[in-house]
């Protein structure tokens, strides 16, 4: 029977290849209910869990604030839970601005792209015990499959119209559906964009876990529903030169994330304060229907979200980390890929029978620069 | 009386106290007087009994105090019928689940018993009593072997009320010749779960003789076991929790 349980994790990562759900948290078992709905009410106790990261880069700048709250219904030996994320995400810097300020020049980044995106849930998570078939009384497992309901907001738009320079990039619309390289001789263009998602989401999830092990599954299946306003002007020495018709783009879109973790945690015996966690989690992201559409108006083909038939499938999630704790001091080693980056860094935190508090330094490293330093403070605590 | 220094105190005590007449109470202050070293004492003896007084207790407040109020009638009813509520339904639940008629038991040799010829039986000690009790019942001490028990020669009968039958064999007889030793019963049985039955004592075999078949038929037939499924299908709150380290 056990091993009967163990099944679904396995298969349910092979029937799509690609996306999982991304938790943009180095420590991704600080944000339960974002990880997987089955760990609501997990603790045993009420739950609060608050969590906060920024990372940093020369051309963009992502925070995420997020917050849980989780709970077991005795009465019906079941747990439930509701979680929030906000995303800030400006990325695209592209050039920077001269004005005037009392006689003198300050420059300000701007952006191309400023998002901000909102994520909601509930989660609902029954508890089953697998008894061991020597002892009927003795509890071997808990088993815990669960149902979520998610609701995700993203608006993107121009902060302001950019004035970009000679860097060479490659701009779609209606009139250039193979893209447009700017040229050098046009210094100037301008273009207007505006996108906002929203998405709706649902899943299951699953969770085997034993004292030391704990073992976890979730699938989901959203639902994006993007409407995109995009215009481009051209301008050289000052005058417009050309200008694209504006472009309505409304659509859905389905995909389909997967993910698993596993962890374990090692103590040579009950009253060592030494323990050992290693935790390990997998997953990706599979849109079903990404592919050319059509314009109504136009009747063109047109590419969504500038995504070739290549990225369909898209691994946006992998976490390993291993964390070690005496007596009340948790330190440990995080590698993380959120974002579309792949961070690695070092953990500090403090954990009592009530509070885990820990603290993650990470970064992407090329060779041995820095490029993106990402800080994160996440807090539980167990009502 | 005369005063002088020996019984100066007790005077001054007396004359406090009422119990000195006119002359003596005169001779006493006019001895304080001559003698200014007592008026101190009689000064201090005088404030003493200014002090004392007399007081009777105001009982008027007595209805004020707080007084432990009276079980209220109503609560009283109720948790008489409850408690006896309570204590019936646990005598039969306990009589429907622990006592069915299909529920079998082992009866202990101590509750057999039987139809006997009896008597004031002296001096017998029944072997195969362990510890005999302090006082010797009718039962216990009807109950012998042929040995240690003597017939006098006054016989009186004894009925008692039939717990359970172990078979046949077992059947009570007046007759002193057909009583049994605990041991040849035991050992006469067959290795079989004994049945509860209601007794008749007018009818014993047509009563045991489905009764031992039954027995016999079930101790042939092996019990199926239900397997259990380990997978508790109820969600239960009594889980084990993710271990916090993760």
């Amino acid at each position: 029977m056990f091993r009967t349980l163990i099944m679904p994790f396995f298969s349910i990562i092979f029937l799509s290849t690609e996306t999982l759900g991304q938790v943009p948290f180095a420590q991704v078992g600080q944000m339960p209910l974002l990880l997987n709905s089955s760990l609501a009410g997990s603790s045993g106790k009420h739950r609060i869990s608050l969590g906060w990261n920024n990372l940093f880069s020369e051309s963009q700048k992502i925070s995420n604030y997020a917050a849980s709250y989780d709970q077991v219904l005795k009465k019906w030996g079941s747990g439930i839970g509701a979680y929030y994320l906000f995303q800030q995400n400006k990325n695209g810097l592209v050039a920077e601005i001269s004005r005037p300020n009392f006689g003198a020049n300050t420059f300000e980044g701007n952006y191309l792209n400023n998002n901000s995106f909102h994520q909601a849930g509930i989660c609902f998570a029954p508890k089953f015990n697998v008894m061991r078939a020597s002892n009927p009384r003795e509890i071997k497992c808990t088993f815990s499959p669960s149902l979520f309901f998610d609701f995700q907001s993203e608006n993107k738009k121009t902060n302001q119209t950019f004035y970009q320079t000679e860097f060479h990039s490659t701009l779609y619309s209606i009139d250039f559906p193979s893209g447009k390289q700017s040229m050098d001789s046009i210094w100037d263009s301008k273009l207007s964009f505006t996108d906002k998602t929203q998405q709706y989401s649902s899943g299951i999830g699953l969770l085997l876990n034993t004292k030391n092990l704990i073992l976890m599954s979730q699938s989901k299946l959203t639902a994006s529903t993007t409407h995109e306003t995009i215009q481009l002007s051209s301008y050289y020495q000052g005058k417009q030169t050309a200008n694209s018709n504006e472009i309505n783009i409304k659509q859905t879109l389905y995909s389909f994330d997967q993910n698993m973790n596993v962890g374990r945690s090692f103590r040579k015996s009950e009253e060592s304060k030494f323990s050992f966690t290693p935790f390990a989690g997998i997953g990706f992201r599979h849109y079903l229907n990404l592919g050319t559409k059509t314009d109504d108006t136009t009747g063109r083909a047109v590419y969504s979200y500038n995504l070739s038939s290549k990225k369909r499938t898209d691994w946006n999630y992998f976490h390993f980390s291993a964390n070690f704790k005496y007596s009340k001091l948790l330190f440990g080693t995080t590698v993380t890929r959120s974002q579309n980056l792949t961070f690695g860094g070092g953990t500090l935190g403090f954990q009592n029978d009530w509070m885990k508090l820990m603290g993650n330094i990470s970064a992407i490293f090329e060779g041995k620069n820095v490029l993106f330093p990402k800080t994160e403070i996440t807090v539980g605590l167990s009502l | 009386m005369k005063i002088d220094s020996e019984n100066i105190e007790e005077t001054m005590f007396e004359y406090f106290e009422g119990n000195l007449s006119e002359n003596e109470k005169a001779e006493l202050l006019n001895f304080v007087h001559q003698n200014p070293e007592y008026e101190k004492d009689f000064a201090q003896w005088a404030q003493t009994y200014a002090h004392v007084e007399e007081t009777v207790p105001d009982y008027g407040l007595a209805e004020q105090l707080l007084r432990k109020p009276p079980i209220a009638w109503p609560f009283a009813k109720l948790a008489f019928f409850g408690t006896a509520m309570t204590i019936s339904m646990g005598v039969l639940i306990y009589f429907l689940n622990f006592r069915s008629q299909d529920e079998k038991q082992i009866v202990p040799v101590e509750t057999i018993s039987s139809t006997i010829v009896t008597e004031s039986v002296q001096n017998s000690k029944p072997e195969y009593f362990k510890q005999p009790s302090a006082k010797p019942n009718k039962l216990s001490s009807a109950i012998s072997t042929k040995q240690n028990f003597q017939v006098s020669s006054e016989k009186e009968e004894i009925k008692i009320n039939y717990n359970s039958y172990i078979n046949s064999n077992l059947l009570p007889e007046t007759k002193e010749t057909n009583i049994k030793t605990i041991e040849e019963i035991v050992a006469s049985q067959p290795k079989v779960e004994l049945v509860v039955i209601q007794p008749e004592v007018s009818k014993p075999d047509s009563v045991l003789t489905p009764i031992a078949e039954k027995t016999a038929e079930k101790a042939v037939a092996p019990k199926k076991v239900k397997k259990r499924l380990p997978l508790n299908l109820k969600p239960n709150s009594n889980f084990i929790p993710v271990n916090p380290n993760f």
